[in-house]
């Protein structure tokens, strides 16, 4: 107990920590250009006429990287470099690391959630997972007789979706669509926006009926993909098979219960006045509209916001901000749909944000986490006009039990009345200058409600020194800030 | 038929003395609605042919099925006393004409919690009381809870004609059943009551605060009455002859002169005073008119000076007998008489009942306005409940005025239960849009009330949950919370059918909440919607209520569970450590039980945060014997709104430790609603945090490093502790024919019960048990009991304490399984962690 208050510190933990290596990686080349479809690979590259190809692998790919940027290398004229340890998710290409290197291939390894890049183009190579199709066909035509179903699968699956389909389709199935992946055989280029996404990053023929009406076969594990798909999409049903243990499964009870989870967390991010928006993507197109959306929508329900950007998210970065009552995150589908239990503060998506503050739109079981339908939604939102609700109006807060006022900033219509009254109540009880630190900062407002305060107000003991203003500082990406640029 | 006017009313409004604030409180088919009913009768809101059996009172469609109060409802009624009555009301009055606010109140203890939002509105309480079943539980429960409100009891036994109809009880015999009756109340007042303000509040029927009659048959007597009777007759003095009227007083018919003695020196036998003078007439009009001896009847009705009709002469058997008794001695003049005379005015009530009400201090302008009563001081009214309009979805906050002036359109502040002085939280500043008298099934506008009235007010139940001060004065404090007797410890999951009903679902469950000042709602991090109330029948009708009124959607509802508790049973064996995310702190903690003694007196808000450090610190050190030091260093009180968990800093020399300290009651905070063995809430348990190693570095022992640490040691320290469940458990009594008892006990035996008492009702078979049953035990009690005693138990539970299990979680066993159970009901992974997940090696 007696030891030094660094404890550890020298970097044992790092080191020692369990690197999530592949269980199955690959051992030769041979191996390599057929799993990581080199050829494939290669060939795009020359006929794009690319230079500056940048390869981007999840953590637990990155061990076969070199052997892939070897193989690769060898076969086209260009620049190969591997970009690691993304800072989001690895399921996002992360544009800027490429970026900052001039590339203009990105070729993205494993699992991803098919977001849309805003700039570079970009090659998905999902690789290849064995599947047993005659079981898949088996026991689907065995619980989904007779329905409409639409197949879909996880992206290392998506080469047997339409095998599986025509092995069904020939059976006593009503209906069988099957959910293909644009993205999957070509270049995807960011100004070639595809028409119609029904889901993120996939898309279908024109279904005959409702979707209501529809049943999902999934192939794949469990996954961010299977729970996106399933609290987005409505189907009748929702089957899943996983190949690893060849069992068919009904999922849409967990649905509901995953739902009713989320409930409660925009239930929780009702009775918040001060948001943290933390940025978890900067892929994904359109990031940027939904964040201004977003504040937009905050300013007008006079709530307070902060924005973060903490890189993957951790229990201990968001605790960091225990002033934070909720965390929104925007991030791409998949990692939006943030498991908050072990969170200090609940972490919602941009569309709960809404549902918890609009005061016209209500939870009706449906859920979008795409951009494109989101940001539309926010903007009937922004059109509805709400002036006529009481503002002061408190809600019953189905969390603690009791009423909630909402505390409200940035509104300029009530603020000089407000004033007034506040500072008839206030100046009963304080007799320094706390009333003028106080007055509309969230942040001054926590911290006097904290018994530890820091090691005292400047003002406090120096009252000759004048407050500093802040000032710019540097701007741009931290290789090289904005006015280097001009120097070089 | 209303024979008064709004206008006549709002003219009493302002005579305060002449206006009584009263509750009719008893056990549960005593017979309060019926009874009330009479009353309004003769108040004229409904025709008189039909009170005893409307229960105009019981405004649900299904209280009049059931034939059980659910909801207290209120009632403004008007009446004027003779000049002779006058003379007895001892203090100065305005005028003969009074105005009576009733509250009718539940009997089942499952609704106690309406009696208690009754009471407080109110300063005077009738208390029914069954003649042959006599003081039972809830009857004890509703007396404690009126004198603790400091209420002035008055009390009617009821059924008297049951007794003389069914039991074909003799005289001298129901006059000894009053006499234990009386009794049994007084020994229960004696009990309960707060010493000194209020003075004598026992009852004596020979001063008048006991009447006798039925409810059924809407009549009844005081002694005042037959005194007055005979001593015009007799041309003696009124308060002498009363004194013979009760107790060891003979009337001897050849000397004419009263003795002590049941019998002369010659050996002749002398009726008592009561026997002869009261019941002896009511025996024998009985007697006439049951034995289809009409003349006999008539004969008597015209000595009386009872007119009868000639439709009335057609009647024969029980509807005469009901007819000539109302007429002879109607139950609301009695009951009038006795309210007036002896119920206190709300000037009087409010000098002695200001201290309990009021949280401020007693010497400010708030605390005189309610201490005098005050039309002109400062507006404060506290709002007891809710009460639904036919508005769906808005209420009317009832309350009562103790100072000021209620007006319509007034600025009000609404200050909630969590209000402090000089905060924001809990504070609305709106205008009352409307003030309304609350009459039975109907509503009537009125311009404004002044102090001493109960009121209902039209917009502003958005601001309040259940219940809340109002106020004009920006220094006043709250008026005190009302402590209910029962807890809402069962509780179901209720689902919707459709999942997009459920924005109809939560705004049912809002509605709810609203609407019953007992039930609890709320929305599980699991996802579920949990609806707790105080028992079964409770839960019923508030789910009843959300389905069809509330919600209007279709549900589902699942079995009923009970909510336990985690608690430790010993000290942690050894310091539990946890380190911080970057492992550069760590955190040294145990946990011990805090004591079931400690616990209770956290949890009824006796020891408190708010409270004084050092007053605190004495009683911890003297009473529990805690170390000194210890006593100065409680960190939290968690959770914050129901402490019942501390948590100590017991660190000696450690350096940041006040920088810490909000990081750790937040992890603290965060850790206590959830336990680690089942999610469920913590209770009695203390916390020390016996060491700490943090990084030189600010930004290494920020929140974001010290929350989580804290949580994991609080429950590593638990794991440590031999952690086990509290499950709730209930009192229960069950009164049944001796022959029956066998049933109960095996009943009892069956589902874990045990028996603490058992007695005999002087002079009856009939059995009173009480024991403890668990409330997990409790569901289908009622069914089961039924069935074993071919219907003759009749239990009622209130909800007790909270007892520890045997065994720990840790180890296979009874609680082990329970966990699982919790666990896997809650969609947790069905095994809990181990230590190691919270426990970090050095």
């Amino acid at each position: 107990m007696q030891a030094p208050a660094a404890i550890d510190s020298d970097g044992r933990e790092v080191i020692e920590r369990d690197a999530i290596a592949s269980e199955r990686q690959v051992r030769t080349a041979e191996e390599a250009v057929e799993v990581y479809e080199i050829e494939r690979t290669a060939r795009a590259i020359t006929d794009g006429g690319y230079c500056m190809i940048a390869l981007q692998f999840p953590d637990e790919l990155l061990a076969d990287s070199t052997l892939v940027a070897e193989q690769l290398q060898a076969r086209v004229n260009a620049q190969i470099f591997v970009l690691a340890d993304t800072s989001y998710g690895s399921c996002c290409v992360d544009e800027v690391a490429a970026q900052h290197y001039h590339a203009d291939l990105v070729v993205h390894y494993g699992r991803t959630c098919l977001s849309l890049t805003s700039q570079l183009p970009v090659l998905y190579v999902f690789g290849h997972e064995h599947v047993d199709i005659d079981d898949v066909a088996k026991q689907a035509e065995r619980e989904l007789e007779g329905k409409r179903v639409v197949v879909v699968g996880d992206v290392p699956y998506t080469h047997v979706l339409d095998k599986v389909a025509q092995r069904i389709q020939s059976g006593r199935l009503a209906e069988v669509v099957v959910a293909r992946i644009p993205a999957q055989d070509q270049v995807y280029i960011p100004t070639q926006q595809t028409s119609s996404n029904i889901i993120p990053g996939r898309s279908w023929k024109e279904l005959t009926a409702p979707v209501r009406e529809y049943s999902m076969l999934y192939i794949g594990e469990e996954s961010p993909t299977l729970t996106n798909l399933l609290v987005t999409m409505r189907f009748q049903t929702a089957y899943s098979y996983q190949p690893s243990t060849q069992k068919l499964r009904v999922e849409s009870s967990k649905v509901n219960r995953h739902l009713g989870q989320r409930y409660h967390m925009v239930q929780r991010v009702k009775d918040a006045n001060i948001i943290g928006i933390v940025a978890g993507t900067l892929a994904a197109t359109k990031y940027r509209q939904v964040l201004e959306s977003l504040k937009q929508l905050m300013r007008r329900h006079g709530r307070k916001f902060y924005v973060f950007v903490v890189g993957k998210l951790n229990v201990a970065k968001l605790a960091n901000f225990p002033e934070i009552e909720a965390y929104v995150l925007v991030a791409c589908p998949e990692t939006s749909l943030v498991d908050s239990k072990e969170f200090f503060q609940p972490v919602v998506t941009p569309y709960e944000l809404l549902l918890s503050l609009s005061h016209s739109r209500e939870w009706s079981g449906e859920y979008m986490t795409d951009f494109h339908e989101l940001l539309q939604a926010l903007d009937e939102e922004s059109l509805a006009g709400d002036d006529e609700i009481d503002e002061d109006e408190p809600h019953f807060s189905l969390i603690t039990g009791t009423l909630k006022k909402t505390q409200r900033y940035y509104n300029h219509k009530q603020r000089d009345e407000d004033i007034a009254s506040v500072t008839g109540d206030m100046t009963v009880r304080c007799k320094n200058t706390e009333i003028a630190q106080y007055m509309g900062s969230a942040g001054a407002e926590y911290l006097l409600s904290r018994s530890f305060q820091g090691l005292g107000h400047d003002n406090e003991n120096h009252h000759d020194i004048e407050p500093m203003l802040a000032e710019d500082g540097l701007s741009g990406i931290a290789s090289k800030y904005s006015h280097e640029q001009s120097n070089s | 038929m209303v024979n008064f006017t709004v206008d006549q009313i709002r003219g009493l409004m302002d005579k305060v003395t002449n206006i009584r604030n009263m509750s009719v409180i008893a056990h549960v088919d005593h017979g309060k609605s019926t009874l009330s009913d009479s009353l309004v009768a003769k108040a004229g809101i409904i025709s008189s042919a039909r009170a005893g059996d409307s229960r105009f009172m019981d405004t649900r469609a299904d209280e009049q099925e059931r034939g059980i109060t659910i909801k207290s409802t209120a009632i403004s009624m008007y009446f004027e006393l003779d000049a002779d009555q006058m003379e007895d009301i001892p203090d100065k009055s305005a005028g003969n004409g009074f105005l009576i606010n009733l509250i009718d109140s539940p009997g089942h203890v499952d609704f106690s919690s309406e009696v208690t939002a009754a009471l407080r509105v109110t300063d005077g309480a009738l208390v029914v009381v069954d003649t042959i079943s006599g003081v039972s539980v809830q009857t004890e429960t509703v007396l404690r809870q009126a004198l603790t409100e400091m209420i002035k009891p008055v009390v009617m036994i009821n059924k008297v004609d049951r007794a003389m109809l069914e039991r074909q009880l003799p005289k001298e015999e129901l006059y000894q059943n009053f006499r234990r009756v009386v009794e049994d109340v007084n020994v229960n007042i004696a009990t309960f009551q707060a010493e000194g303000i209020m003075g004598d509040l026992q009852v004596y029927p020979d001063k008048g605060t006991v009447a006798f009659g039925s409810g059924l048959h809407a009549w009844g007597f005081t002694l005042r009455q037959f005194a007055v009777r005979y001593a015009k007759k007799f041309g003696t003095d009124r308060q002498k002859l009363m004194k013979h009227l009760w107790g060891d007083s003979f009337f001897n018919p050849k000397t004419k002169k009263w003795s002590s003695k049941s019998s002369d020196k010659t050996g002749n036998y002398n009726d008592r005073g009561f026997n002869m003078f009261a019941l002896e007439p009511i025996y024998r009009i009985f007697d006439a008119t049951m034995n289809e001896r009409k003349d006999e009847a008539f004969a008597m009705a015209d000595k009386l000076e009872i007119k009868i009709t000639s439709e009335e002469r057609e009647l024969n058997g029980k509807p005469l007998l009901k007819v000539l008794m109302r007429k002879f001695l109607p139950a609301a003049e009695a009951l009038m008489e006795m309210i007036c005379i002896h119920l206190p005015s709300p000037k009087i009530a409010q000098k002695y009942r200001v201290g309990g009400l009021y949280e401020g201090p007693l010497d400010d302008v708030c605390a005189q306005g309610i201490a005098n009563c005050d039309p002109k001081g400062p507006l404060m009214l506290y709002v007891s409940k809710m009460v639904p309009t036919s508005d769906k979805g808005r209420f009317y906050a009832f309350g009562r005025v103790f100072s000021g002036t209620a007006a319509s359109g007034m600025k009000v502040r609404i200050q909630g239960p969590n209000y402090r002085p000089g905060k924001k939280d809990d504070l609305f500043l709106k205008n009352i849009q409307r003030t309304v008298l609350m009459m039975g099934r109907t509503i009537e506008s009125i311009e404004d009330c002044p102090a001493g009235n109960i009121i209902g007010l039209v917009g502003i139940d958005q601001y309040l949950v259940k219940s809340g001060t109002l106020t004009t004065d920006e220094t006043a404090h709250n008026m005190r919370v009302m402590k209910f007797s029962v807890s809402p410890v069962v509780q179901v999951a209720v689902e919707v059918k459709n999942q997009q009903d459920l924005p109809k679902l939560i705004e049912g469950l809002k509605r709810l909440s609203k609407s019953d000042p007992c039930v609890l709602v709320q929305h599980l991090p699991s996802g579920e919607h949990i609806v707790a109330g105080a028992g079964e029948l409770h839960l019923e009708i508030c789910l009843k209520d959300l389905e069809e009124d509330h919600a209007q959607v279709p549900i589902t509802v699942s079995d009923p569970v009970v909510g336990y508790r985690e608690t430790v049973t010993a000290e942690s064996y050894d310091n539990a450590l946890s380190k911080s995310p970057n492992k550069h702190n760590r955190i040294f903690m145990k946990a011990a039980p805090l004591g079931e003694e400690l616990t209770k007196l956290l949890e009824e808000g006796k020891i408190t945060a708010r409270q004084d450090e050092k007053a605190r610190g004495r009683q911890l050190v003297e009473e529990f014997n805690w170390d000194p030091n210890d006593s100065r260093k409680i960190w939290a009180f968690e959770p914050e709104n129901e402490p019942a968990n501390l948590m100590i800093d017991s660190t000696k020399g450690v350096q940041y430790m006040n920088e810490i300290k909000d990081h750790c009651i937040s992890g603290l905070r965060w850790a206590v609603s959830t336990g680690p063995c089942a999610e469920e809430p913590l209770r009695g348990i203390r916390f020390n945090i016996n060491d700490v190693s943090l990084h030189a570095d600010s930004i290494h022992r920020g929140a974001g490093q010290i929350m989580p640490a804290c949580r994991r040691v609080v429950y590593a320290s638990i794991l440590m502790a031999q952690p086990t469940l509290q499950e709730p458990i209930y009192l229960v009594e069950v009164q049944c024919p001796e022959a029956a008892m066998g049933g109960v006990y095996s009943v009892l035996n069956r589902r874990r019960g045990e028996v603490i008492d058992e007695e005999q009702r002087p002079g009856t078979t009939q059995m009173t048990i009480k024991g403890y049953l668990p409330v997990n035990e409790s569901f289908g009690f009622v069914t089961a009991l039924r069935a074993e005693t071919s219907g003759q138990a009749f239990p009622q539970s209130v909800f007790d304490h909270w007892s520890i299990m045997n065994g720990t979680a840790l180890e296979p066993g009874k609680v082990a399984d329970l966990v699982k159970e919790v666990r896997i009901r809650k969609g947790l992974q069905p095994e809990m962690h181990g230590l190691e997940h919270y426990y970090d090696k050095l």
